[in-house]
């Protein structure tokens, strides 16, 4: 209900000392309802200053006072008046009038609550360590205190760089499923760079830190070639490999493009679901084929099995990137699961790599998995009785849900460190 | 020639029966994997509408890249 600048009174009595009282202490001149005839009206009254009493209620209505006197008068002892308020505006009660009132209501709501999203925002912006990539900060990892010691973290991609001074003192092991390429000297680049984010440290040369579980063992497999190729029965051959020696987590930054409604490797199902039998998360890349705005293209295989954790991309505005896969194929299986940091994602290289040199930046889903990878050896050194499928559940409960982003493109939301 | 990935059914092991079928299949037995229940096999022909004893699922060798 809105108010007016009228104020109704309520006075002790109705008698004439305690109205003359009223007029004194209020400095009005108070005309009685008495005195109303069809030359001498009611507004006619207020409009000229004075307040009107209605004798009949034992009530005065003054226009224009300052509320301050008001406020004065009634904490004085010898005080004529009990009660006043502002006047209150009525309107008739039908739906229709009802429906606006919550429609203002619901708008100055909406207000409120854009103003305080602006202040989050804002107070979120000033969280911002520039001594971390912006993808550590967007998943919260300063506030961590886990470092995923002693967590296995095995990646599968085009091997690693094992002179990388950030590395030196780390505990790391590896193995080629390439035949002729060793798993140490990485000639491509692309599996430093991931292994720099799921388990690296902090940049020698700028001191800015870029690695997630920065104490977690590093298991290297070599499944794709210098030239970034490789085949199914060695990323299998690896994951065998890798149960066998009980490793966490697989981080597999790779893929194969699948067609909208094709179903998902029964070879990667029994993959996925043996590995989590055994106490072993696989997460994959959801794949680039996408070109945003249009229609993006189905997750990849193998991250569109069931049980295997899918992937997808975020850019520094924590927008879906725009080549990144969406759950197209949903019904099949191949959903999206959450989402990480995978633009413009500053990491270490090799510098056996085309660019011949120890750090570059890169983007892709390939940069978001590694991000995953990092928070669930976290994960696992805080609940270390936790199964596979106990972990998975567990970032995903934990996942930030992100606005205005749909469950297809980046599944329970972007990925958050513990 | 054609490589093949295949899933084992449940409960079945490499022993003599399965091998012995294989080789009367004509296939070549590339790699085992024990821990996920797959196996690597050549065979000289296609084999996508075949009925195969011992295994529930099979497909062809895949190329995977970044």
């Amino acid at each position: 209900m809105k108010t007016t600048k009228k104020y109704i009174i309520q006075l002790k009595d109705d008698s004439k000392s305690s109205l003359s009282k009223a007029a004194k202490v209020l400095s009005l001149k108070i005309t009685s309802s008495a005195e109303l005839s069809s030359k001498v009206r009611a507004q006619d009254v207020l409009d000229s200053g004075n307040g009107l009493f209605l004798k009949n209620l034992g009530l005065a209505i003054v226009e224009d006072y300052e509320v301050e006197k008001l406020h004065h008068l009634t904490n004085t002892s010898s005080n004529p008046i009990i009660y006043w308020e502002k006047e209150r505006e009525f309107k008739p009660v039908t739906e229709l009038g009802l429906l606006d009132e919550m429609k203002i209501n619901l708008n100055n709501i909406s207000e409120k609550i854009a103003q305080l999203k602006e202040l989050i925002e804002a107070s979120n912006k000033l969280n911002i360590n520039k001594n971390l990539t912006w993808g550590l900060n967007a998943v919260g990892i300063e506030l961590s205190n886990y470092t995923g010691k002693g967590i296995d973290i095995a990646i599968l991609d085009t091997g690693f760089y094992k002179d990388h001074p950030d590395f030196v003192g780390r505990n790391i092991s590896g193995k080629s499923f390439v035949p002729g390429e060793k798993w140490d000297l990485d000639g491509h680049g692309h599996g430093t760079h991931c292994t720099g984010t799921a388990a690296g440290s902090t940049s020698l040369i700028d001191n800015k830190r870029y690695g997630v579980a920065h104490e977690a063992n590093i298991v290297i497999g070599k499944v794709l070639s210098d030239s970034g190729n490789g085949s199914t029965s060695g990323i299998i051959d690896a994951i065998d490999n890798s149960l066998e020696k009980g490793h966490k987590i697989i981080s597999m930054s790779l893929g194969s493009s699948v067609k909208i409604g094709e179903k998902p490797s029964p070879i990667f199902e029994q993959v996925g679901r043996k590995a989590l039998e055994k106490n072993t998360l696989i997460i994959a890349a959801a794949g680039n084929d996408s070109n945003r705005p249009n229609l993006p293209k189905p997750v990849s295989s193998p991250a569109n099995a069931e049980s295997i954790m899918a992937v997808a991309a975020l850019d520094e505005a924590l927008k879906i990137a725009n080549f990144s896969n969406g759950g197209i194929n949903a019904s099949n299986g191949g959903r999206v699961d959450i989402s990480a940091p995978g633009v413009d994602i500053f990491s270490s290289y090799s510098k056996n790599g085309s660019q011949n040199k120890l750090y570059t930046t890169m983007s892709g889903t390939s940069m978001a998995t590694p991000h995953v990878a990092g928070i669930a050896a976290l994960y696992w050194e805080a609940f270390p009785n936790l199964s596979a499928e106990g972990i998975w559940l567990k970032l995903e409960k934990r996942a930030k849900q992100l606005s205005d982003q749909l469950y297809r493109d980046i599944g329970q939301g972007i990925i958050q460190a513990i | 020639m054609y490589v093949y990935l295949a899933v084992l059914k449940e409960n079945v092991i490499l022993n003599k029966d399965v091998l012995s079928y294989f080789a009367d299949m004509n296939f070549t037995l590339l790699a085992y994997y024990p821990k996920l229940g797959i196996i690597k096999i050549d065979s000289a022909v296609l084999l996508e509408d075949t009925v195969l004893n011992f295994i529930s699922s099979i497909e062809q060798e895949k190329t995977i890249g970044l």
